[in-house]
C-alpha cells in the first residue's frame, strides 16, 4: 500500500514498520534492537559500531567503505539512543531509489543484504571480535565521550540528568561508562552480540520506494537461525512528582553558564496524557509564542536561548538556558514565574489556538523526508499501539485550556543544574 | 505576461521554474508532487563580507562587522505585531540566517502557505527601526556572540581564518564583536536596507505543495515596485600569501580541535560548479572514508569519526579545510601535506576517481528530497550564477584529468595554515 504506514507484527518480538512511496530519491532501511537499560551499557552500546566497521563478506573497514562508495554512497549508520529506561540498538542503511541507479542495478536489495550481513555475520573468529578492531573502536567511542565534555550544552543536559535520576536507571550513560569500556574484551563483545540478537525485540523499518516482502523475508530467515531466542521487554519507571529540589553546580573557564532545569510531569507511565503534557510543554516553553520565548528571552533578554523539551517516555521535562552567570538566579526565578502563572490559570484560547496550529504543521510535516517518517516510526520502538502523525494532531486539537492549566499543575521542579562560567572568554590566550 | 524558463531534469523527474518579475525579483519555484508542505525563503545577496556599502556610482561606506547579522535580527520587528507573532497565528514556522555573503528569511507550513507568503513579503518589505530596539538588540546579540566563544569548534575555524586572510572580512565573525556592533544606529540599519534589499538584489524561492501561478499572484499582489538600486561588491585586495603558518589557543577541551586550511588565490571571485564538484571529489581522495590514510589515520588513534574536510568559498575567498579532533594535530596535518605531494606524483587513481564520482553522483541525488534544502540551494545557486541541476551532469562529465589538473593548484603548503585549539594541560 502506498503512502500509508504498515505495522506487521511478522512474530513475537519481531515488527516491521514500513512506509512505501515513490515520491523521495532515497530510502532508508534499518534495523532497532530494544533491550532493557541496565547492567553493563557499554557492552551492548559498542555492538552497532563495531557491527557497522566490517564484517565477513568485507572484512576492513576500507573494503566496506569502498562498497558503500560502489553503492552510489550508500551510508551504513550506527547509533545507540535511550526511551525511557529502553536501550535502542540501531543499524540503518540510507540509498539512492533504484530508478536512479546508473547501470539498472537493484541497490535496496543489495543494502538490504549488506545490512545482513553487518548484524549477523561478523567478523568473529573463535568466539571473538577482532582484537584490532575492537581497541579501535573502544577508542573512537572514548574519544567521542571526551568530547561530550567540550560540547557545553550536551554537558550541562547529561550532568542534569545524572544528578535527577541518580537512583534511576535512566541515568545509565548510553555510550557507557568509561571504565566499563575500558575493561571490554573482544570475548565479552561477542557474547553480547550473541545475546543481543537472542533476547532484543526488532523493529524493522522500511522507509521509500523498497519492496518490504523481500527485505522482510531475508531478515525473518537469519532470524530463524538464531537459536533460543526469548525476547525480553524492559519497563519504564516513572516517577510522579519531585520531592525537594536538589542542586548541582560545576565550575568551567567559559564565557556563558548554561542553566539546566529538570521536571517531573505528574506521568505514573510512559506517554500519559502525552497530547495535553506536549501542548503545554509547547506553550510553556516550544515555540516564539511561548511563554519561555517571549519572556525570559524577548522582553528580559535573560538568555541567548531558553527552551522545554518533553520526553515523554520517561515523564520529565527539561528547560536549558543559556545565560550569563551574574544572570542565572534571576533567569531561575524568572522561569519559575512563568511556570507559576500557567499554574494559576494563565493560559489563553488564542495561545492554545496557535500552538494547535504550530503543531499540526510540525507534525504533518513528518511526511515530507524520509528521514522524518523513520524518525516517526523510530520515536515508537518501544510502544505497543502504533500512532499517525494525523492521530496524534486530531488529538492535540482537543487539548483545552483547562488541561493545559491542569497539566501545568502537575509538573513539579525536581533538579537545577549550572555550569558556571568563570571565564570572560573574550580575552582568551591566543598566541 | 511574464516570461516564465522551466529547468528540468529527466532523470531526476523534477522540474523547477524561474521568473525575472517586474519588481526586479527573481522568483524561484520547484513543486514537489505529493508533499504536504510548503516553503518559502527570500534572501538578498548581502552578507556579513559586506562590511562596506558601495551603490553603483558611488562611494563606498564602511560598515561595522556584524552589520548584516543585526539587521536580519531588527527586520522581524514593526510597529504593530511582530513577524514571529503575525506567523504563530496562521502555524508556519519562521526563521532566517545569515551567512557570509547572503542574508535569508523562511518559513514553512503545511497549510496556509499564500497568507504566510504575504506575511513573508510584507515584513521583508517594510522595516522598522528604532534607537530603543537597536539598542535592546545589542544586548541580545552580544550574548549569542559571547555564546559562540565557548564553541571550540566555531573559534578553531575562525582563528584558522585570521591566520589565513589579512584583510578579507571572511576572517571576522557573522555576527561582528561586542564591540563592532556598539557603533550600529538604526539610521545606518535604514541606510543598509534601502540598498541591500532593493528587490533587484533578491531572489525568492519556493519549494513543495505550490505551484508558479499562485507564488506569481501573490507576487503581483504583494511586492512593491522601487527604484532600482544596484550594489556593487568591492574586491578586498586580499594578497595571495598568509598571516602566519600556526595558531593555538587554550580552551576548556579535553581533546585538541583542529583545522588546517589551504587557502587559494584566484582570478574571478566565485568558484564555478565544476571547481567545487572537483574539489570535493579531491578532498574525498585524499582523506576520506574509502582513502587509505583515512584508514590509517583512524587506526593509529590519530583521529575520530569527527574529522571531515570542506571546500569553504563564496565571493573572493576559497579554501580547502581539514577539521576534527586529534591528540596530535601537527602530525595529522603533516601526514595530509604528504598524502597531497604523493597525489600530485602518481596522479589519482582512475579506479577511486569512478569510485567516487559514483558515490558523490549518488549523494547529490538523495539531496533532492528536503524542500527546504532544495529552497535554499536554489538561492544559492542563483547568487552564484549557477543552474541547480547543472551538478548531476556534471557528475558524470568530470575525468580524473580535470581532477589532476585542478590539484596542481590546490592544496598547496606555503598557503597553508594550522589551527589548534588544545586544553590547560597541553603544551603545543
Amino acid at each position: 500500500m502506498d503512502n500509508t504506514f504498515v505495522v506487521t507484527t511478522v512474530e513475537p518480538g519481531f515488527r516491521v514498520c514500513s512506509y512505501h512511496t515513490d515520491r523521495f530519491k532515497t530510502g532508508i532501511l534499518s534495523v532497532n534492537l530494544v533491550v532493557p537499560l541496565a547492567g553493563n551499557v557499554a557492552e551492548k552500546s559498542l555492538l552497532p559500531a563495531l557491527l557497522c566497521a566490517s564484517c565477513r563478506a568485507y572484512p576492513d573497514l576500507l573494503s566496506l567503505n569502498r562498497k558503500l562508495a560502489e553503492l552510489y554512497g550508500a551510508e551504513l549508520s550506527p547509533s545507540v539512543s535511550k526511551h525511557g529506561e529502553n536501550l535502542v540498538l540501531r543499524i540503518s542503511m540510507t540509498m539512492i531509489g533504484d530508478r536512479f541507479a546508473l547501470d539498472g542495478e537493484s541497490i535496496s536489495l543489495e543494502c538490504a543484504r549488506l545490512l545482513c550481513k553487518a548484524l549477523f555475520e561478523p567478523n568473529v573468529e573463535d568466539g571473538a571480535f577482532l582484537a584490532a578492531e575492537v581497541e579501535r573502536e573502544k577508542r573512537i567511542r572514548l574519544d567521542r565521550i571526551e568530547a561530550l565534555k567540550s560540547s557545553k550544552r550536551s554537558w550541562a543536559q547529561k550532568q542534569m540528568i545524572e544528578l535527577m535520576c541518580a537512583d534511576e536507571a535512566y541515568s545509565l550513560p548510553i555510550l557507557g561508562r568509561e571504565e566499563d569500556i575500558r575493561a571490554l574484551t573482544p570475548e565479552q563483545l561477542c557474547t553480547s552480540w550473541q545475546d543481543l540478537l537472542k533476547t532484543a525485540f526488532v523493529q524493522l523499518q522500511v522507509v521509500g520506494d523498497l519492496e518490504v516482502e523481500p527485505i522482510t523475508a531475508l531478515f525473518r530467515e537469519y532470524f530463524d537461525h538464531v537459536e533460543d531466542r526469548n525476547v525480553v521487554r524492559g519497563k519504564t519507571v516513572v516517577i510522579p512528582s519531585a520531592e525537594a529540589v536538589k542542586r548541582g553546580v560545576e565550575e568551567q573557564d567559559i564565557a556563558q553558564s548554561k542553566l539546566v532545569m529538570g521536571f517531573r510531569c505528574g506521568m505514573h507511565e510512559p506517554f500519559e496524557n502525552y497530547a495535553a503534557m506536549r501542548t503545554f510543554t509547547d506553550l510553556f516553553g516550544g515555540g516564539t509564542y511561548s511563554r519561555l520565548f517571549m519572556n525570559v528571552r524577548e522582553k528580559q533578554s535573560l538568555c541567548y536561548y531558553c527552551a522545554a523539551r518533553l520526553t515523554a517516555a520517561k515523564g520529565i521535562l527539561t528547560v536549558q538556558s543559556g545565560v550569563e552567570t551574574e544572570n542565572a538566579e534571576k533567569a531561575e526565578e524568572e522561569i519559575l514565574k512563568q511556570l507559576e502563572e500557567m499554574k494559576a490559570g494563565g493560559v489563553t484560547a488564542e495561545d492554545l489556538e496557535k500552538s494547535h496550529r504550530s503543531m499540526e504543521d510540525f507534525f504533518l510535516s513528518v511526511f515530507d523526508t524520509p528521514e522524518e517518517l523513520d524518525g516517526w516510526l523510530f520515536s515508537q520502538v518501544t510502544d505497543d499501539e502504533f500512532q499517525t502523525p494525523e492521530d496524534l494532531v486530531a488529538e492535540m486539537k482537543q487539548v483545552t485550556v483547562e488541561q493545559v492549566i491542569e497539566m501545568a499543575n502537575n509538573v513539579t521542579l525536581d533538579t537545577v543544574f549550572l555550569l558556571k562560567g568563570t571565564g570572560t572568554g573574550d580575552d582568551g590566550e591566543v598566541d | 505576461m511574464a516570461n516564465i524558463i522551466e529547468h528540468r531534469n529527466d532523470l531526476l523527474g523534477d522540474a523547477y521554474y524561474e521568473v525575472r518579475h517586474e519588481t526586479g525579483l527573481t522568483v524561484l519555484v520547484y513543486p514537489k508532487a505529493g508533499y504536504s508542505t510548503s516553503y518559502a525563503v527570500i534572501g538578498t545577496n548581502y552578507g556579513s563580507i559586506d562590511d562596506a556599502l558601495k551603490v553603483k556610482g558611488g562611494e563606498e561606506k564602511v560598515l561595522p562587522w556584524g552589520t548584516a547579522h543585526f539587521l536580519e535580527h531588527k527586520l522581524f520587528e514593526s510597529e504593530e505585531l511582530d513577524a514571529f507573532e503575525r506567523f504563530a497565528e496562521t502555524g508556519a514556522s519562521a526563521n532566517a540566517y545569515t551567512t557570509f555573503d547572503r542574508t535569508c528569511y523562511l518559513f514553512s507550513c503545511s497549510s496556509n502557505f499564500e497568507k504566510n507568503l504575504e506575511i513573508l513579503l510584507d515584513f521583508v518589505q517594510h522595516p522598522y527601526f528604532t534607537q530603543e530596539t537597536v539598542e535592546k538588540e545589542q544586548g541580545i546579540i552580544g550574548q549569542e556572540i559571547r555564546m559562540y566563544l565557548d564553541e571550540p569548534g566555531w573559534q578553531v575555524l575562525f582563528n584558522l581564518l585570521k591566520s589565513l586572510y589579512h584583510k578579507h572580512p571572511v576572517k571576522v565573525d557573522i555576527a561582528g564583536t561586542e564591540e563592532s556592533i556598539s557603533h550600529i544606529s538604526a539610521d545606518l540599519l535604514y541606510e543598509c536596507y534601502e540598498s541591500f534589499y532593493n528587490l533587484n538584489n533578491m531572489v525568492l524561492a519556493c519549494a513543495g505543495n505550490v505551484t508558479v501561478d499562485d507564488v506569481l499572484a501573490i507576487c503581483d499582489r504583494c511586492l512593491i515596485q522601487t527604484p532600482e538600486v544596484l550594489v556593487e561588491r568591492p574586491d578586498k585586495g586580499e594578497p595571495a600569501d598568509i598571516v602566519q603558518p600556526s595558531i593555538a589557543q587554550e580552551f576548556a577541551v579535553t581533546i585538541p580541535t583542529f583545522a588546517l586550511g589551504f587557502k587559494e588565490t584566484h582570478e574571478t571571485p566565485i568558484r564555478s560548479m565544476k571547481e567545487r564538484i572537483l574539489t570535493d571529489l579531491l578532498m574525498d581522495v585524499v582523506a576520506g572514508e574509502t582513502s587509505e590514510l583515512y584508514e590509517r589515520l583512524l587506526r593509529e588513534g590519530l583521529i575520530d569519526t569527527g574529522f571531515g574536510y570542506e571546500y569553504f568559498t563564496g565571493p573572493g575567498y576559497a579554501t580547502v579545510i581539514f577539521e576534527g579532533r586529534s591528540r596530535d594535530p601537527e602530525q595529522v596535518a603533516e601526514a595530509i601535506k604528504a598524502e597531497v605531494r604523493k597525489l600530485r606524483e602518481t596522479g589519482v587513481d582512475p579506479v577511486q576517481f569512478d569510485r567516487l564520482r559514483k558515490m558523490n553522483y549518488g549523494k547529490t541525488v538523495m539531496s533532492y528530497n528536503d524542500i527546504d534544502g532544495l529552497a535554499n540551494g536554489l538561492v544559492g545557486a542563483y547568487m552564484n550564477g549557477d543552474e541547480l541541476f547543472e551538478e548531476l551532469d556534471l557528475y558524470r562529465e568530470i575525468t580524473v584529468e580535470d581532477a589532476n589538473e585542478q590539484l596542481k593548484h590546490q592544496m598547496l603548503e606555503e598557503y597553508s595554515a594550522l589551527s589548534v585549539v588544545h586544553g590547560p594541560d597541553e603544551t603545543i
